[in-house]
């Protein structure tokens, strides 16, 4: 909905006139006129809401009045003059730019900027005045950690570049804005360090965004859809968080982050497969810790991805692989459950999809109430009539137990997905039908690229320097280098180890 | 039943998405090979499902290595 | 497409290491025993180092004509009739290989896992994940190599641990009672199995990403799958002793089935044919995707993916068809184990004396004149 470039006019009535008919003369559109003693007209336009009333009081309207007031000035200067010297010399205010045409000046009137107008003058000055209410920076909301910092990204973009400069503090590191959404303009903001970042990955990531055409940009999920590669697989290749320090970690790598005015989560790409099980606690706890609670997420993964295929294939097809006891009082539970243990499991994991989504639904006061309980009570009483058998609820709950172990929620969504596909497969092919599922699934995933880098780096293409941050997390001295992938311009992090012994 | 119409299902799907493209641009001899290698894979696919033994090739193996086998096999 | 298909040095020794591990256990102790009794596994001592011979001589072929394939080579030395002629023998060789080693999976599957699963479904599920890795690539199936690999060796090696304790000693007595002539021979299935079958990677030579595979590089994947050979029928003669190695049709699963720890964890057996399965999968793949880039070589086509539909079809039903029970084909081993040495003098002998005799008259005119 652009205004095709129309310029502004000489004449202040036209002008005032244009801005309310296209707002259609909205409420909140406040026009305060203003009269000089050299006889100068002017009018001062802005947002109500959008503006912080004190800017314009004091910063503005303030040195305005007395300038009419102390009126230094014998000559009388031109509409253009008038305003260049209003520009230097009166205000106090911090950014103010001439604009000459309607589009920027509704793109700025819109994001809180005032506007003086002045009687013979075609262009206007932009006066920065932002100052609207918006959340306290707070606890992160999904990422949280036990060790480290506790704030989190709120839904103002300014806020949220203050928090990442606050952690390197480097001139290299770069933000460069655009404005996505035709009729939304939401300021998006790219960040990276100069020095270290690839300049081919910078300017894929630039080339991706200028080709979004769409109408509204809501959330940094819509960016994200448009800028990953074109594939449909389940696992995502864009990393979100919404914490500053694993976007500064990430910064520190070569990544590039996107951030997106009005959603706490900003963008981290390219993101690999190992990625997603790291989280910022690692780097803060101890490297021993870190590194068997690292591998405590891995064999989570695998607990929640094969739990109860397994468990179908077992008991389906493979019961000579329990040991006798087991089996025994497993064939004891199985005995009154009319289903197949495929249609049980099934029955189980849509029950606890559902009650899932209903958790997050729910107003906060019932949730907890309901799904604890809920999960409970269903399962205790399915059991007790006999629909599905107390081991396939256990089975239901660690797996689900376990997905909640994966740092990024986004990989546990596939995860989820995928599941079922196993379990269609275990319940007609056994474990043989599990294991061409599983190198089906390790195929796909080496297909997957983001943006232009193989997802699963560092575990295949097999680099060897880069193994201190997957599996395992080796201690600080160790971690000299930046990972391949992304950090190959700049790959020396530490220049020596820092020994205290000598 | 089933097993066949899954045959079927393959065949059809193979000759409009690959081997129509194929002969759309021109590469004559690609198509060519594919339609032989396609009737050949559906014959014996089918005769598979069906449980329709053909005589192995691998006999001729056998007939073929003959006089070296008898110093060579426990 | 074509110039996306490349693989580094370190993915392409998992590969190799993937091949030659590949589906030897299902039978090679039971041939080497069938032959030799106890003393298999001097046969296979003697069967890995010709076969280490053999692969070098296969090497040393693909260095004589850097960069060309095998079907590359055929035509440039033997003209584009005959060069056809044998290169259509090589094809239909991995053909047979390839559709062999999806039937092995499939008969163990339907006699010894799950023996209510027909065959054929099997056969299917099988061949078309095979088939689909083909279609990806050989960097998507060198990356998955590269991701199996740790879990591959950890398992392996966990499998020969639990295993020496069930094993006893006096069964690989006495040693060497038998002739030179029977252990020969024992030796020469290991050498026709993983190690003449290696011409496939004459295939697959010309995509590594870097210039050439040095010698040394080679030998380490050849060495450490002989090393599992040489450990896999030592352990088969020492916990079931040769009279079961021979008469078992599966002597590795028999083998893994007697683990037991602590007399609770027992029939480990499955997640040990998650190997087996794993390696077999790994050498069809190979062998399936050097067939379907050999033939789209021969014919001069232009692109090998759209080929791989069709030839599920044919590898499916092929699979089938190459025997009709299992008692057959296991007969045919030692017609096959000929037949890999005789592609070996054939394809690779017989064609590199006819270049040094092309070298030679051709050399006759520079001489004389």
């Amino acid at each position: 909905m652009s205004l095709s470039g129309k310029r502004l006019s000489k004449r202040l009535e036209a002008n005032v006139d244009e801005i309310k008919q296209r707002l259609g003369s909205s409420d909140d559109l406040i026009v305060k006129s203003m009269t000089g003693l050299q006889g100068w007209h002017g009018v001062l336009v802005y947002i109500d809401g959008l503006t912080d009333s004190t800017i314009i009081h004091h910063s503005i309207l303030d040195f305005l009045m007395s300038e009419n007031q102390a009126s230094a000035r014998n000559s009388v200067m031109s509409g253009s003059d008038t305003l260049h010297y209003i520009k230097e010399t009166v205000l106090a205010a911090g950014e103010v730019t001439i604009i000459e045409d309607y589009d920027k000046l509704f793109l700025n009137l819109l994001s809180g900027v005032a506007i003086l107008l002045l009687e013979d003058c075609e262009e206007c000055l932009a006066i920065a005045a932002e100052g609207w209410k918006d959340r306290n920076v707070s606890e992160p909301t999904s990422q949280g950690v036990v060790r480290g910092p506790m704030e989190a990204f709120t839904e103002n973009i300014r806020t949220n570049t203050a928090l990442i400069r606050r952690k390197i503090k480097d001139p290299q590191l770069w933000l460069v804005g655009r404005s996505i959404g035709s009729v939304t303009q939401t300021n998006v903001a790219v960040m990276y360090l100069n020095e270290i970042a690839e300049k081919s990955l910078v300017d894929e990531v630039f080339r991706r965004l200028d080709k979004i055409n769409i109408d509204g940009i809501l959330e940094s999920g819509y960016i994200e859809e448009f800028i990953q590669e074109s594939s449909y697989s389940p696992f995502p290749t864009v990393y979100n968080t919404e914490r500053p320090d694993t976007i500064a970690a990430g910064l520190l790598e070569g990544k590039v982050a996107i951030l997106v005015d009005g959603t706490p989560f900003a963008l981290l790409v390219p993101a690999l497969f190992v990625q997603f099980f790291q989280s910022a606690e690692d780097y803060y706890q101890r490297a021993d810790v870190s590194t068997l609670l690292r591998l405590l997420r891995y064999v989570s993964f695998l607990i929640t991805m094969l739990a109860p295929s397994v468990y179908i294939a077992i008991t389906t097809f493979h019961q000579e692989m329990l040991p006798t006891g087991l089996l025994i009082n497993l064939a004891a539970q199985r005995e009154g459950v009319p289903f197949p243990a495929f249609v049980e499991a099934l029955l189980m994991e849509v029950t606890f999809e559902i009650l899932r989504e209903a958790g997050v639904r729910m107003p906060k006061t019932v949730g907890q109430a309901v799904s604890i309980v809920g999960t409970l009570v269903i399962g205790q009483a399915a059991v007790d009539a006999g629909i599905v058998s107390a081991v396939m609820v256990i089975i239901v709950s660690i797996t689900a137990i376990s997905s909640f172990v994966i740092p990024a929620v986004n990989i546990s969504i596939s995860v989820r997905m995928i599941r079922f596909g196993l379990m269609g497969l275990a319940a007609s092919f056994g474990l043989f039908g599990i294991l061409m599922g599983v190198i089906l699934l390790v195929l796909h995933l080496n297909t997957l690229k983001s943006f232009g880098v193989p997802y699963m780096q560092s575990l295949a293409p097999f680099v060897w320097e880069d193994q201190k941050d997957t599996l395992f997390r080796f201690s600080w001295k160790n971690m000299r280098t930046r990972p391949l992938a992304t950090g190959v311009r700049n790959l020396v992090r530490q220049k020596k180890a820092t020994d205290l012994t000598k | 039943m089933s097993a066949t119409l899954l045959i079927a299902f393959l065949t059809v799907t193979a000759f409009v998405w690959e081997l129509m493209p194929l002969f759309k641009k021109g590469f004559i001899k690609d198509a060519m090979l594919y339609l032989v290698l396609l009737m050949v894979g559906v014959y014996l696919s089918v005769c598979t499902i069906l449980l329709f033994d053909l005589p192995s090739p691998m006999a001729l193996l056998n007939i073929i290595f003959k006089p070296l086998l008898k110093g060579f096999a426990p | 497409m074509q110039a996306e298909q490349r693989v580094s040095v370190r993915q392409m020794k998992v590969l190799l290491i993937f091949f030659i591990v590949g589906d030897l256990m299902w039978y090679l102790p039971s041939y080497t025993a069938g032959v030799a009794d106890q003393d298999a596994w001097m046969a296979a001592l003697l069967g890995v180092g010709l076969g280490i011979g053999v692969s070098s001589f296969i090497y040393w072929f693909g260095s004589r004509f850097p960069g060309m394939t095998i079907i590359d080579i055929h035509r440039h030395v033997l003209g584009k009739f005959a060069g056809g002629i044998l290169s259509l023998l090589f094809l239909i060789h991995l053909m047979s290989n390839g559709s062999a080693q999806i039937r092995v999976i499939g008969d163990f599957m339907t006699t010894q896992m799950m023996t209510e699963t027909p065959l054929r479904v099997v056969l299917f599920l099988f061949a078309a994940v095979v088939l689909i890795s083909v279609r990806m690539g050989l960097t998507v199936i060198a990356r998955t190599g590269q991701v199996f690999f740790m879990m591959f060796m950890l398992l392996f090696t966990i499998l020969i641990l639990l295993l020496i304790p069930e094993s006893e000693p006096s069964k690989i007595l006495p040693i060497a009672s038998h002739s030179a002539a029977d252990i020969i021979r024992g030796g020469l299935f290991v050498v026709a199995f993983p190690y003449c079958q290696m011409t496939v990677f004459l295939m697959l030579f010309p995509l590594l990403e870097e210039e050439r595979l040095s010698l040394k590089q080679y030998m380490i994947p050849l060495i450490i799958g002989g090393a599992v050979i040489i450990i896999v029928v030592t352990l088969s003669i020492l916990v079931l002793g040769a009279y079961m190695t021979q008469h078992q049709l599966y002597s590795t699963y028999t083998m893994a089935k007697k683990i037991s720890i602590g007399n609770f964890l027992q029939r480990l057996e499955a997640i040990l044919v998650i190997n087996y399965l794993l390696s077999t999968y790994f050498k069809c793949v190979i062998t399936l995707y050097a067939f379907c880039r050999g033939l789209t070589q021969l014919f001069g086509l232009r692109d090998y993916r759209v080929l791989t539909l069709p030839i599920f079809l044919f590898i499916f039903g092929y699979s089938y068809v190459i025997s009709t029970n299992v008692v057959f084909f296991n007969s045919l081993g030692p017609a096959w184990a000929l037949w890999e040495m005789s592609n070996v003098i054939f394809l690779l002998g017989f064609v590199y004396v006819v270049h040094l005799l092309k070298g030679l008259i051709k050399g006759k005119p520079l001489h004389s004149s």
